[in-house]
């Protein structure tokens, strides 16, 4: 319990924090609308002009829900913690954890979860807004039956995501201009992720690469519960390869730390 | 006359700042709004070709006046004409003709030699190349930093830089010159060439200065004239050595013992300002060093040991305090 | 005429040397040179993705081929690359100007200090895949649709892209200019950089009363439509002559803001 206890601090430091500067989220929420919007009048203009009933796949509701909804839960899977790391890594306040009875992967784990708690919530109600809005056939059954994966498809979706920048964060041992690294590869795994178009845009053989990885996971899969593109059984199997997919990354962010670690301490940091 | 000012004043409004949401909330609507006046009817003129030392405080008003004097501020009231010209109406033929350094700012590229700099001057400046050339032979001549030119900036020593940006701000010849603390920060042995070069230069070419400073040194080498300023106002307006005696002359010995010793027997060198057992600061007049340092070295086991000057803020503060 | 110019070449000797000492800067820093690169190229391709899923179905955007798309496309990376490497690194260091005090000696030089200010630093890196990019795009398009390839079609597209570049400096100036008089100014700065974004598609695809406003009130449409406009013939004269006026205007505009703005600088101010 007093294990638990310690954590439970990080999640509430990580909240406050994300209360405290609630109006960069909000401003962020309202810059990054701009490219949903972009993409709504897109997606309209295609279909109007096309005379078409799907593109990709996708009706026009499908599509409208779709890129909505990415544009929130990107923003709700949003990692930033990588800088924090790079710079603990350089500035050499890793050092602190050494020595203290806490887990750095942990106190990291926790603060990110707590940062989330509060823009959770909201957005939430938006992305259910944003499918009842759309489309408006749809009943209150069917509604809960994929909000029953939905939600805890979108918590495991952030537990993933949190690994996976955890991996990328570990760079910073080794990269002494890591910045870059981390802007390419967010803008990457973003649209790996299925955070800027749907990823059935980008033909077959690309679905087929990345459902090989587990950036499919983090953005797509969710919306496309709560989007009704999937059935029941392919939303089970998708949820327990997000479950590998967190054990697996899991495994690796720990062995890789350590090689870290091992050349953080050569150089005495 | 080179510069004239006249009831030159300066205020600043700023608002006062309260903690807590409750007050940013009641700040959004109202604040409550703030007064400093900076620099209050200040009058002075200075002829051409002379050296003006302006002395005060921190937050006395002299850097204050400095920028407005260069066009940088606009006055609340008051007028003031440098070389003829209004400074703040920031006419182009001005500003060709006087240059300012600011001690704490560097108008140099960091990552470039400080020649390119030079070379960007005299674009801005248009000064063609005969006159460049030459301007820059003397003026590294004088400084001498013939092979410092081709330096990147920013690899070089704090006083060699502060030559650079003197070479810089006189490129174009200018009438005056303004300095702001340009010795600030720089080793002794800096401080002094840059001190001979201002002299130096100010013989050859005629050229007004006015310069602040927090070092006494600056002042009494370079100013046969020296203007007071505290609190926004001119103090004393002259020849230092009219009131040197009342600050300059007091120096500070610093003392390290090898073991401790008594406060008291020390307090016959003059007056112990700060002691601990085995550091102490003493303070004693200036032609008296000579004689306490080497009785102090004879009957004390002393590790080490400094002479400081005391430094101007306290010393004006000082004069002040009691001439009232 | 003369002193125009003789202005002209004054500004422009200065510019040069700003680039001269902007590009041996940056090769003290060659690996920030090629991790910026890098970025860059990144931030391209997640961009190019947007025609890419346009042009695949086939679909006549708004009336324009998949072709014309082309050379929309093309001058807004074009476009970027011009405003990224020339201007937009001097307007994000304005408020450091301020807080820093370095406009204090750029007031005291004989230049216009909007001009040093927004001149001073030239980036190459930024610019470099844009720049590539979007002449491969535009040189595509042009052939596809068989435009000729002559004087008037070359100068006329060159000028409005300048005419472009000249109206994306005026409006994007703007909002750095707010840090005058609020600390905070981050927010208005990114939601102008987001927009510029929303000329990512041809402004066809937008609802009319949109394109009305994107190319009078805030024509952040009209910086980046134009010169496409003209090769493909859909200019009409009285859009062509606001292309030209516009940049003129709000170049006037942002120089009143400027001047008020430095004035209360000068009159605070400690």
């Amino acid at each position: 319990m007093r294990v638990f206890g310690k954590y439970w601090r990080c999640f509430q430091m990580g909240m406050q924090n994300a209360i405290e500067y609630r109006a960069d989220f909000l401003i962020g929420l309202v810059s990054g609308s701009f490219a949903v919007l972009l993409q709504v009048f897109l997606w309209t203009a295609m279909f109007e002009s096309g005379d078409r009933q799907t593109l990709y796949g996708y009706s026009y509701q499908q599509m409208i829900a779709y890129v909505i909804i990415a544009g929130i839960v990107s923003r709700l899977v949003a990692t930033g913690f990588e800088y924090e790391v790079a710079g603990d890594i350089k500035s050499g306040g890793l050092s602190k954890f050494i020595v203290q009875p806490i887990h750095y992967l942990y106190f990291r784990m926790f603060c990110f979860f707590g940062s989330k708690a509060p823009q959770s919530l909201f957005i939430f109600i938006v992305a259910i807004a944003t499918v009842l809005l759309v489309d408006g056939s749809l009943h209150a059954e069917e509604l809960l039956r994929r909000l029953a994966f939905f939600v805890p498809a979108m918590l495991l979706a952030l537990a993933l995501n949190f690994f996976i920048f955890y991996c990328v964060s570990i760079l910073a041992f080794w990269l002494t201009e890591a910045w870059a690294a981390f802007i390419g590869l967010n803008l990457l795994i973003n649209i790996c992720s299925g955070g800027v178009f749907p990823l059935d845009v980008f033909g077959a053989t690309f679905m087929k690469i990345v459902s090989f990885s587990p950036f499919p996971y983090t953005i797509f899969f969710p919306i496309n519960i709560l989007n009704g593109k999937i059935s029941a059984d392919a939303m089970l199997q998708g949820c327990m390869l997000q479950l590998l997919w967190i054990v697996v990354l899991m495994g690796c962010s720990g062995l890789w730390w350590k090689q870290g670690m091992k050349k953080y301490i050569a150089v005495g940091g | 006359m080179a510069i004239i000012v006249k009831d030159l004043n300066k205020q600043y409004h700023y608002y006062k700042k309260q903690a807590g949401l409750a007050q940013s909330v009641k700040n959004l609507f109202h604040r409550e709004k703030l007064v400093k006046e900076a620099v209050r009817n200040i009058s002075f003129s200075i002829d051409e070709g002379e050296i003006v030392g302006f002395l005060g405080p921190n937050g006395a008003g002299k850097t204050t006046t400095l920028k407005m004097l260069s066009g940088i501020l606009f006055p609340t009231g008051g007028s003031a004409s440098v070389l003829g010209f209004t400074p703040w109406e920031r006419k182009k033929e001005f500003k060709k003709r006087f240059a300012i350094v600011l001690g704490q700012k560097s108008q140099l590229w960091p990552d470039l030699p400080a020649y390119e700099s030079f070379q960007l001057n005299k674009a801005i400046y248009e000064v063609d190349d005969r006159t460049f050339s030459a301007t820059l032979d003397e003026l590294v001549e004088l400084l001498d930093v013939k092979e410092l030119l081709h330096v990147q900036a920013r690899r070089l020593s704090l006083g060699e830089r502060m030559k650079m940006e003197l070479i810089a701000s006189l490129i174009h010849r200018p009438r005056i010159l303004f300095l702001d603390e340009p010795t600030i920060g720089l080793d002794v042995i800096s401080q002094k060439k840059i001190r001979e070069f201002i002299r130096k230069y100010n013989e050859r070419f005629k050229i007004t200065v006015l310069l602040t400073s927090h070092y006494m040194k600056d002042i009494e080498e370079l100013c046969r004239r020296t203007i007071v300023i505290n609190e926004g106002q001119v103090m004393f307006d002259g020849d230092l050595n009219r009131i040197k005696t009342s600050f300059a002359d007091i120096k500070r010995l610093k003392v390290q013992f090898a073991e401790e010793v008594d406060v008291e027997r020390l307090r016959s060198f003059g007056k112990v300002t700060e002691w601990d057992g085995v550091h102490a600061t003493i303070e004693t007049n200036h032609q008296d060093v000579p004689a306490v340092s080497q009785q102090l070295l004879n009957r004390f086991p002393v590790l080490d040991f400094a002479v400081e000057e005391q430094p101007i803020d306290e010393a004006v503060a000082k004069l002040f305090a009691k001439g009232g | 005429m003369g002193q125009l110019v003789a202005g002209i070449r004054y500004h422009m000797k200065i510019w040069a040397l700003f680039a001269k000492y902007s590009l041996m800067s940056q090769m003290e820093y060659r690996s920030n040179f090629l991790l910026t690169l890098a970025v860059e190229s990144c931030f391209l391709l997640s961009k190019l993705i947007y025609a890419a899923v346009v042009y695949k179905t086939g679909i006549q955007l708004g009336g324009l081929s998949p072709d014309a798309m082309f050379l929309y496309i093309g001058v807004f990376i074009l476009i970027t690359a011009f405003y990224t490497g020339l201007f937009m690194n001097n307007f994000y260091r304005l408020p450091d100007y301020v807080r820093e005090g370095t406009l204090d000696l750029l007031i005291t030089k004989p230049v216009s200090t909007l001009f040093m200010v927004s001149t001073r630093h030239v980036d190459f890196a930024i610019p470099v895949p844009n720049m590539i990019a979007g002449g491969i795009i535009i040189a595509i398009g042009w052939r596809r649709l068989s435009i000729p390839f002559d004087f008037v079609h070359v100068a006329g597209f060159a000028g409005l892209l300048l005419c472009g570049v000249f109206l994306a400096y005026s409006l994007y100036l703007f909002p750095q200019i707010l840090t005058f008089w609020t600390v905070r100014t981050s927010a208005v700065v990114e939601f102008a950089d987001k927009a510029w974004d929303f000329n990512t598609m041809p402004m066809a695809i937008y609802r009319r009363w949109m394109q009305r406003i994107g190319t009078s009130l805030f024509p952040i449409f009209l910086i980046f439509n134009v010169p496409a406009m003209f090769l493909w013939n859909q200019l009409t004269w009285k859009m062509a002559l606001w292309s030209i006026a516009a940049p003129l205007l709000f170049m006037g505009l942002v120089r009143i803001f400027w001047n008020v703005s430095i004035k209360r600088y000068s009159s605070a101010g400690g």
